[in-house]
């Protein structure tokens, strides 16, 4: 099942690579090209999570004045405290173990993920035992063996060797580029610990990437490079969906007949009549 | 738990402890995930020495079995968190292939990486290496940039180191430079033949080179191969001066080897990863699906074939009329040259969990076999029976 998986993200490599034309280009873009594919089929799993999430966030910011109340309230009872955040989060229809559902995704994805990166490195094969595995997965199939090896040279880049200088300094600013846009469409933690954590994941995150860049081959970087890329339209689609479907919702409160929470006038469309669907109290 | 953090903030870390696990989990699998053996261990024998490479050198003693030295010297592991997942230490190497042994030296080839940092470039550790009979460095050669993985040849004062930078280098053992220097359009992985005043060279750009010895011209191009060739030709004398290449994508082609003309050529199913072996009018290879073909010389017509349990990526040993197969499966396949008959293996089921992908090699007295594992077993044919085995790897744990 594992290797079935790796053998046809290797033959859709190298199938990609003929059709942009076997040159010095080729396997670069055929990376691209199948990391944006890779990207898109996992939209399903990834999208509704991070659409979850952002919701998720937006009920949470929105509630931080009645979390202050809160804590204020019942500063030396921390049971009392506990329950009645429970009690909130169930009021406005938050699921407090959402954040660990919103990872189930992630984890679903991740084999894909990490099949479509050993397929990097296998049809990159730059050692014999490399090469048997890679000639046994082609087998067969008529004009693919004529292909190999791959050139792995783009640009000034052996794609099969660790670049240790460009791809590091661009795979950790793609990468922060991305943790950036993520972080400036969530709200802002109220908790110094999680703010903290935060700052320090957005200096640790891309250089840990850049470090691992210098370790792997080039090929490699450039599938973080494109990914990251891909991650931030996916982030930026993530936005524009929650924008326009779902970020009224969040502030709409289920249930709460003594809601210390301001009414939210429902959204009216152009000819001034109410959005369809929208609940009001 | 304190008192002071709220739900919220709970949540928050909760997500940020999975993102950092995920985080954790995705970078152990890239460093240390399943990964495929790029080579696997050599052999050699000469002298009533069996020199066994894996990684490093180590000289047997061809009657006991006896490690009489290794190099380089044995590696020290690095401690801290991540050291089961980090290299050992080594002084030199790694070392894949075969060494060709000389009156005086002994040569090995290395496939260490020159090493590199942000700083520029570091200790060149590809190259040739010249040992004496204690295994001590006498001179080294590490005028190369990228990984030798085939086996030095030696001839006359010269031995010939092919490389993955793509060159063929003809160094003169005497004044420890290059007398001239081959440049292919792809990685060498084969060990360059010589014969008489010529060297033929296979390579992965799908090309088999001649080149004149003295000047080091290529004197002819063979190029009508659809694909890679990763094994060195084989050389026979029985239709006059013919090369038998094999390649990726199984064809083996007859080339005169004096104008680089094609005689002619079959296709076998599978892919052929070693030279055939040439013996009396015939042509004895192995296919990576697990096929042994018997050809005939004159024409490639196929005399005999067997299947065998897994991949096959060695040529065979010859022994009086018997050919002896190592195979994926840990087996050791006997069968009859003439017929194709199989009989059973003086090895029997003794490699466990393991392959044997190295060429198995006769000395006259006993056949050695080494696997995947790094035992070596020296057989006595003739009685059957396993005369001595080692594992110098295990040895040192």
């Amino acid at each position: 099942m594992w290797e079935t998986l790796i053998r046809w993200f290797v033959l859709a490599l190298i199938w990609l690579y003929r059709v942009f034309g076997s040159s010095e280009w080729s396997f670069a873009l055929s990376i691209v090209m199948m990391t944006i594919v890779v990207r898109v089929l996992t939209l399903p799993f990834t999208l509704p999570s991070q659409r979850s999430m952002k919701k998720n966030a937006a009920k949470m910011q929105a509630l931080q004045p009645e979390m202050e109340k809160l804590k204020k309230k019942f500063r030396n009872d921390p049971q009392k405290l506990q329950q009645a955040q429970l009690e909130l989060y169930q009021q406005y229809g938050i699921n407090p173990l959402s954040s660990m559902t919103g990872c189930l995704p992630l984890l679903i994805q991740l084999p894909i993920i990490w099949a479509f990166y050993q397929s990097i490195s296998r049809a990159l094969a730059n050692q014999p035992g490399q090469m048997i595995v890679l000639s046994k997965y082609l087998a067969g199939v008529p004009g693919f063996m004529k292909l190999v090896p791959l050139p792995s040279k783009f640009l000034w880049f052996d794609l099969g060797r660790p670049d240790m200088l460009v791809l590091p300094i661009l795979v950790a600013a793609s990468t922060w580029l991305q943790q950036k846009l993520t972080m400036a469409n969530t709200p802002p933690s109220t908790d110094p610990q999680a703010a903290q954590m935060n700052q320090s994941m957005m200096i640790t995150m891309p250089l840990m990437f850049g470090f691992l860049a210098m370790q792997m081959p080039a090929g490699l970087s450039i599938y973080f490079i494109a990914s990251a890329i891909v991650g931030i339209g996916v982030q930026w689609l993530t936005d524009k969906l929650v924008k326009d479907g779902g970020s009224t919702e969040a502030l709409v409160i289920k249930t709460s007949p003594a809601s210390p929470m301001p009414r939210q006038e429902p959204p009216k469309t152009k000819s001034g009549r109410r959005k369809r669907g929208y609940k009001t109290q | 738990m304190n008192n002071n953090v709220s739900i919220h903030s709970k949540k928050r870390n909760t997500r940020w402890r999975s993102f950092i696990l995920l985080l954790l989990v995705s970078t152990l699998l890239i460093g240390c995930g399943r990964a495929i053996a790029g080579t696997w261990p050599d052999l050699a024998v000469s002298d009533d020495v069996v020199y066994m490479v894996s990684g490093r050198v180590f000289a047997l003693r061809a009657e006991t079995g006896e490690v009489m030295w290794s190099y380089p010297g044995a590696p020290k592991r690095s401690g801290g968190l991540l050291g089961g997942c980090s290299a050992p230490q080594v002084t030199d190497g790694p070392f894949t292939s075969a060494p060709a042994v000389g009156d005086k030296w002994v040569y090995i080839a290395s496939a260490g990486e020159q090493q590199r940092s942000l700083w520029g470039a570091g200790e060149n550790l590809a190259g040739l290496r010249a040992l004496n009979e204690f295994g001590t460095l006498q001179w080294e050669f590490d005028e190369i940039s990228a990984p030798a993985l085939a086996a030095p040849a030696l001839a006359g004062k010269t031995v010939y180191m092919a490389s993955s930078d793509h060159k063929v280098y003809a160094i003169d053992i005497e004044t420890h430079q290059a007398r001239w220097i081959l440049e292919t359009e792809n990685w060498v992985w084969a060990t360059p033949l010589v014969v008489d005043d010529r060297v033929y060279v296979a390579s992965m750009d799908h090309k088999l080179y001649a080149v004149d010895d003295q000047t080091g011209q290529v004197v002819w191009t063979f190029d009508r191969s659809h694909s890679a060739l990763p094994a060195a030709p084989a050389y026979a004398e029985t239709d006059g001066k013919v090369l038998y290449q094999n390649t990726l994508d199984g064809y083996i082609y007859a080339v005169n080897a004096q104008d680089g003309s094609l005689i002619w050529e079959v296709r076998i199913e599978g892919t052929v990863w070693a030279s055939p072996l040439v013996q009396e009018d015939a042509l004895y290879l192995g296919t990576l699906q697990g096929t042994i073909y018997a050809l005939s010389i004159h024409d490639g017509r196929t005399l005999w074939s067997q299947s065998v349990g897994g991949e096959v990526r060695s040529k065979p040993a010859w022994v009086d009329g018997w050919l002896y197969f190592g195979c994926e499966d840990g087996k050791l396949y006997v069968f009859e040259a003439a017929t194709g008959a199989q009989k059973a293996s003086p090895l029997g089921d003794k490699v466990e969990k393991a392959s044997i992908h190295t060429t198995p090699i006769y000395d006259g007295k006993r056949l050695y076999v080494v696997a995947t594992n790094g035992t070596v077993y020296a057989l006595d044919l003739e009685r059957g029976m396993i005369v001595w085995e080692k594992n110098p790897l295990q040895e040192e744990k």
